[in-house]
């Protein structure tokens, strides 16, 4: 019934095989601030429609990572990186910044909606801030489609024309999901989005995540270990800059191969 | 440093090595009952499992209580689940000591003293398996957890030769066959025995390891 081979080719047609080319491909990089190295030859595919968890102590990268990402980390002074970072095999670099963070979009720990915009034009904001022009036709079915994917439609259509301000934590972080799929990016990059949310309201988030993974590749950074093993597929452990562990995030939380992603994963250290 | 988790590991894993202790002396008393036709053990046999009885269940809450409360992972994980999963078989290995017992008292004395040596084996084996799964789980030592599992051929082995021996003698009438059937179920609790001392050597294996090798999997499959 069961043999080697099958369990590979099985995971060959799940298509969450690490051994599948990924969406996005990272090759030996590293990352500087100034001449402090915070990234030191990272090596990692993220598999296209899956949730990547990234994890680790505090200060060991993992935002610097993701900002590597959608280079966002390069708007800081003094920064540099080395190495590749490959988007549907083409090299970041070769991209417009504008393009990529369009590609591989952001959602940032607080909350945090354009406070000078309505809720309506919070979720269109991606086209109005870059002169894309939407009829209003096309503008309500996407404010629409879009409310409805991150299930805040049926809370907000009566105030679409209100402030985002006037929305709670948890609502204002699902219109910012919002503003980031309605340009319908590849990526979506998520930035410990729990941390400033109660148990409900992160809840809701995650159950959306799940969601959200049927037609994005999503990448999360979190301190909460409990959330990565509950919505990610694949875990990666950094540690001082260095990618520890990446794999399966069942078998990391089962039965994780270097003794340093087990510490840490056991709340003996970090 | 999770000092009061870790407590509570360490509790846990006392919890289960004070149920075999229990364990092993029902074993010894049952064997006293058998082989030295000793009943006036019977009742000492009979408490002794009440009280295993009680201390599996005491494991139980305390393994929902730590998963509950703290959500361990990885090795932690691996370590409540084993435990628990070991009290269930030191609690069936504590039964089958007690279907000895009761199988004793069914068999009539000539017949027990004539043929209560062909048991001698089959008893001293299955037993030492179990001893050494569980002082592979106390020295977190999976060659040996291995070595236990190898041994069950063994023991299913005897039971065989012991099954068609009792029944041969049944055929040739040279024994009644009710005692001749009750000789078998005393082999076929011992050959039990031994399958539980294997179930608790491959939880060994998972715990330290992470590796699942019930039914043989490991040579078939890698399972992540």
């Amino acid at each position: 019934m069961y043999n080697e081979q099958a369990i590979i080719v099985n995971k060959l047609e799940n298509g969450n095989d690490l051994m599948e080319k990924g969406i996005i491909r990272v090759e030996n990089l590293s990352a500087y601030y100034g001449e402090l190295e915070v990234l030191k030859n990272i090596n990692l595919e993220i598999s296209p429609n899956k949730i990547t968890a990234i994890i680790g102590p505090s200060g060991c990268g993992k935002t610097t990572l993701i900002r590597c990402l959608n280079r966002l980390f390069e708007t800081v002074p003094r920064t540099r990186f080395s190495g590749k970072i490959f988007y549907k095999e083409r090299d970041i670099i070769s991209y417009d910044t504008t393009d990529i963070r369009k590609e591989i979009g952001m959602v940032f720990q607080r909350p945090n909606p354009f406070p000078t915009m309505n809720i309506y034009n919070n979720v269109i904001a991606g086209y109005k801030l870059n002169g894309l022009k939407l009829s209003k036709l096309e503008s309500d079915q996407l404010v629409e489609e879009t409310l409805k994917k991150v299930a805040l439609w049926d809370e907000v259509r009566d105030k679409l024309y209100r402030s985002s301000t006037e929305l709670s934590g948890g609502q204002q972080q699902r219109l910012c999901i919002a503003r980031t799929i309605a340009v319908r990016p590849g990526v979506i990059l998520f930035d410990e989005p729990c941390a400033a949310l109660d148990p409900i309201s992160t809840s809701k988030i995650e159950e959306l995540m799940l969601t959200l993974k049927e037609d994005f590749t999503i990448i999360i950074v979190t301190h909460n270990m409990q959330q990565a093993a509950r919505v990610s597929d694949f875990t990666a452990f950094l540690m001082a800059g260095q990618l520890i562990e990446f794999g399966y995030t069942d078998m990391i939380f089962t039965s994780p191969k270097d003794k340093r992603t087990e510490e840490y994963i056991t709340g003996r250290f970090g | 440093m999770k000092i009061q988790f870790d407590k509570d590991l360490e509790i846990l894993g006392q919890m289960l090595i004070d149920m075999y202790k229990k364990v092993e002396e029902l074993i010894k008393l049952s064997n006293k009952v058998l082989f030295e036709d000793d009943v006036s053990r019977i009742e000492e046999v009979s408490k002794l499992e009440d009280k295993i009885n009680y201390m599996e269940v005491e494991i139980d809450n305390h393994c929902v209580t730590l998963m509950a409360r703290h959500q361990p992972t990885a090795i932690d994980l691996r370590f409540i689940l084993s435990v628990s999963k070991m009290s269930n078989h030191l609690e069936r290995i504590a039964d089958l000591g007690v279907n000895v017992v009761k199988s004793v008292k069914y068999i009539s004395s000539n017949v027990l003293k004539e043929y209560i040596g062909d048991m001698k084996l089959i008893s001293i084996i299955s037993n030492q398996m179990v001893k050494d799964a569980m002082s592979a789980f106390i020295e977190h030592n999976t060659e040996k957890a291995r070595a236990v599992c190898v041994k069950d051929d063994e023991v299913d082995a005897l039971h065989k030769a012991n099954f068609r021996k009792f029944l041969d003698e049944i055929l040739k009438s040279k024994i009644d066959p009710e005692s001749g059937i009750d000789m078998v179920f005393i082999s076929k609790h011992f050959e039990r025995i031994a399958d539980e001392a294997t179930n608790l050597a491959e939880e060994v294996v998972f715990y330290v390891q992470g590796k699942n090798i019930k039914h043989h999997l490991e040579d078939k499959v890698e399972l992540h």
